[in-house]
């Protein structure tokens, strides 16, 4: 039994849901974010906001997974900063939908002026609704700085508890910062750009288990939905005892999601049919 | 753990070797001056340079290696991918 607290569903084919019921997933998260091209308009965003909080539940539901998504522009779209702030109009009606866990994946991408004036004011809707939030870090050479920007801002903001922060795809040189400041880490699990399986297992050897999860990120791109039960594989071969699998791949997602009541992962009886028929 | 992860590490390294060879092969021809002088291809040699130093924690140090040192935030977002390691000047 596990969480993949990270996936990018929208993505994905049904058959992934099968697979990811048989591997013994639970539960699911599911961070707003770019989808491979730029959406043109805030109707665009608003239409998928809809599939987040609509159909991919229903998806997961026939799978008995229960699904829950996070909401935001996401900071490769966040450049149009007129743009992004008309979609971020539409947050605050989101956020009410009962499968809607807080805002996020927010960030940074290249680390830019307006990327940071957006993650900013998303940092303030966050705080003004009491909202969770999941915040992705940048990419290869742009992760260290992105990542000091990033917690520079929150720590200037004020007003979120760093508890109720999730800092995604930390690897060797940004997980202490994280963890050093009391947020939240999630180790992403991603062929070429982020961690293997075997360098995430070595970051829990050196680092410990708390307030650190795995997750998958499987989207578009070269990635795995599976990923997570593979990692609690390989921890059991560097003869990690299942106890600390458990808390890595279940209790410490629930411990953190769990601080939103809409989350759950209680067994969910699989409907007959999925939304897409 | 030697046992565990041996092979594949071997396999990888080879994959990097085999990797110089055939940029070398490819920019044989070409007029540019020799290829490995590429800054992209020197910092993947500045890398493997600090795996034989004997100190630990490599993966993080080649991590901060190729990582953008600067502090302030860019004034426009250069596309949305990043590179692979930070070239001053590129």
């Amino acid at each position: 039994m596990y969480i993949d607290p990270h996936v990018h569903m929208v993505s994905r084919t049904t058959d992934d849901y099968a697979r990811m019921a048989q591997a013994g997933c639970v539960a699911i998260t599911e961070p707003a974010f770019w989808a491979g091209f730029d959406r043109g308009s805030p109707e665009g965003f608003h239409d998928y906001f809809r599939q987040l909080t609509e159909s991919e539940p229903r998806r997961a539901a026939a799978y008995g997974i229960r699904h829950h998504a996070w909401i935001c522009i996401n900071p490769k779209e966040a450049e149009d900063h007129a743009l992004a702030r008309e979609v971020m109009d539409l947050i605050p009606r989101f956020l009410e939908r009962p499968n809607v866990l807080g805002i996020g994946e927010i960030g940074l991408n290249r680390n830019s002026r307006t990327e940071l004036a957006v993650f900013e004011e998303h940092l303030e809707l966050a705080a003004s609704h009491d909202a969770l939030v999941l915040v992705h870090t940048p990419h290869l050479e742009d992760k260290l700085k992105g990542t000091r920007l990033i917690l520079d801002a929150i720590r200037n903001h004020g007003r979120l508890r760093p508890e109720r922060v999730l800092i995604d795809h930390v690897e060797e040189h940004t997980v202490r910062l994280v963890l050093d400041a009391g947020f939240w880490a999630g180790m992403t699990l991603y062929p070429d750009t982020k961690c293997t399986a075997a360098r995430a297992v070595d970051i829990i050897e050196m680092h410990g288990t708390e307030r650190l999860w795995i997750n998958s990120a499987g989207d578009w791109g070269h990635s795995d939905p599976l990923a997570v039960p593979k990692a609690a594989v390989t921890m059991r071969a560097r003869g990690h005892a299942a106890e600390a699998v458990a808390r890595i791949t279940l209790e410490n997602p629930r411990a953190f999601l769990g601080q939103s009541p809409r989350f759950s992962d209680a067994p969910l009886r699989p409907t007959a049919a999925d939304a897409g028929r | 753990m030697i046992q565990l992860g041996l092979l594949e590490a071997r396999s990888r390294v080879l994959d990097v070797a085999a990797f110089l060879d055939r940029v070398q092969r490819a920019a044989a021809g070409g007029t540019t001056g020799p290829a490995l002088r590429d800054p992209r291809l020197q910092a993947i040699l500045a890398a493997v340079h600090l795996l034989g130093d004997g100190q630990p924690e490599r993966a993080r140090r080649v991590l901060e290696l190729w990582s953008d040192p600067t502090q302030e935030p860019v004034p426009h977002a250069d596309g949305k991918a990043a590179r692979g390691m930070h070239l001053p000047g590129a």
